[in-house]
């Protein structure tokens, strides 16, 4: 893929807003006092608005500067960004952010995937204290006697998939009301039928 | 200000430096040495404290889960009486704790680079036009959103929308001031991108006209950290 030209501006200029998307959403969910990070928004917006070398950026770019805006431990999660992109590009794919309980669906196995690949991480190099809102219910979990990966599994999987799931629902929300011009060919398609 | 290849020069020697350190007492070393280092790029203190301050949270949970509460270690003592101590957690926690701190360190030295020098130096070393872009708009969009996304949290106040009460309403509440943050923050990039290109950018690769004016000290201090890194390890183990 070149990249040089008009398009490739246009799609940069795409990526570097998804990418500080992740990096600012998350001060929304602060001001409302609600559990969720958002900080993998942009990227399933870039799987639908951008070229995967784009995606890539956003996903590198996420982790790294992630870990000196919103958690430190972020860079140790590049893996789990990579996963949320590649799903996200399947799941737009599959006309997931089309409708709504599709989203919802998408949203539900992209946190599966995410609980999945981040628990290794979490698991061998922290030992299962990580980012605030996980680490309480590992800690919980550990304390009633079950097994370190049990946990840390568990753990993720219940706050990965709640936090993907609202966070598709908003992919939703945003991709249906963005201007004609912004939205990506197969939805135009699909509205002028 | 340091230039971009002394940022790149010392975190990545930061970086090279957490898995030859062993235990605690090095990593502290490397941790102080970053800091040092940080605390000279951007002649302020400030920009170390911050990163202190951001990985504070992360290092205290290490450390008391790991060394007091958590099953996953031996108790091997108790302090103060009845507290339980995991010598061998507490070791894991602050090895961890470090760790992270060293890779924040890091990244907080390219805080001290500017982003007009970081993109000269892109274009210098004749980077592809999307990357060149995706760096200074990235730079331009951050502090862009923040603001926006207060401002729209303010105004839907304003408008009525509820955003104080059961965790349902506030969670109702969201797609009212996300949804427009996202959908905004969309169509100025989309204007933006129309901007660069009625100018001309993109249509080809950007020609430098001069190198970058990095005198004998700067590409001296670019090995600076790796060199004092280096000695501090051989200090330490001889």
């Amino acid at each position: 893929m070149r990249l040089t030209g008009e398009g490739n501006v246009r799609y940069a200029t795409f990526a570097a807003t998804c990418l500080a998307l992740n990096l600012t959403l998350g001060k929304a969910a602060n001001l409302l006092g609600l559990p969720f990070a958002f900080d993998t928004v942009g990227t399933i917006l870039g799987a639908i608005l951008v070229p995967w070398p784009y995606l890539l950026a956003v996903c590198v770019g996420s982790s790294l500067l992630g870990g000196l805006l919103i958690n430190p431990v972020f860079p140790f999660y590049l893996g789990t960004q990579l996963a949320i992109g590649l799903a996200a590009i399947l799941a737009n794919r599959w006309g997931a952010f089309k409708k709504v309980h599709r989203a919802i669906f998408a949203g539900f196995l992209i946190g599966i995937l995410s609980a999945i690949v981040s628990a290794p991480v979490t698991a061998l190099v922290f030992q299962g204290v990580a980012v605030p809102s996980i680490t309480a219910v590992n800690v919980l979990l550990l304390t009633s006697g079950r097994s370190l990966w049990e946990s840390v599994i568990t753990g993720a999987l219940i706050v990965e998939t709640g936090d993907k799931v609202v966070a598709a629902i908003l992919v939703y929300l945003v991709i249906s009301r963005l201007p004609e011009r912004l939205r990506p060919a197969g939805a135009r398609a699909r509205d002028e039928r | 200000m340091i230039s971009p290849p002394t940022a790149l020069a010392w975190s990545i020697g930061a970086v090279a430096a957490v898995p030859v350190a062993s235990g605690p007492g090095e990593k502290s070393v490397v941790a102080g040495l970053v800091a040092i280092a940080a605390i000279w790029a951007h002649r302020n203190p400030v920009p170390v404290l911050r990163a202190l301050a951001i990985t504070a949270p992360v290092f205290f949970l290490l450390v008391v889960i790991h060394g007091f509460v958590g099953p996953l270690f031996p108790v091997d003592a108790q302090v103060l009486g009845s507290v339980p101590l995991r010598t061998e957690g507490l070791v894991y926690g602050l090895d961890t704790g470090l760790t992270v701190l060293i890779v924040t360190f890091a990244a907080a030295l390219w805080l001290a680079v500017s982003s007009d020098q970081l993109i000269d130096d892109l274009i210098w070393l004749r980077a592809p036009v999307a990357v060149t872009v995706m760096v200074g708009q990235t730079v331009a969009t951050l502090s862009l959103l923040r603001r926006r996304v207060l401002a729209v949290y303010l105004a839907q106040r304003a408008r009525g929308v509820p955003v104080r009460g059961s965790p349902l309403a506030r969670l109702r509440a969201l797609p009212a001031i996300l949804v427009p943050s996202i959908s905004g923050a969309l169509v100025e990039a989309d204007h933006r991108a129309l901007m660069l290109t009625s100018r001309g950018f993109g249509a080809r690769r950007a020609r430098p006209l001069r190198p970058p004016p990095y005198s004998r000290f700067e590409l001296v201090s670019a090995g600076a950290l790796p060199a004092a890194l280096t000695v501090a390890f051989v200090a330490l183990r001889t």
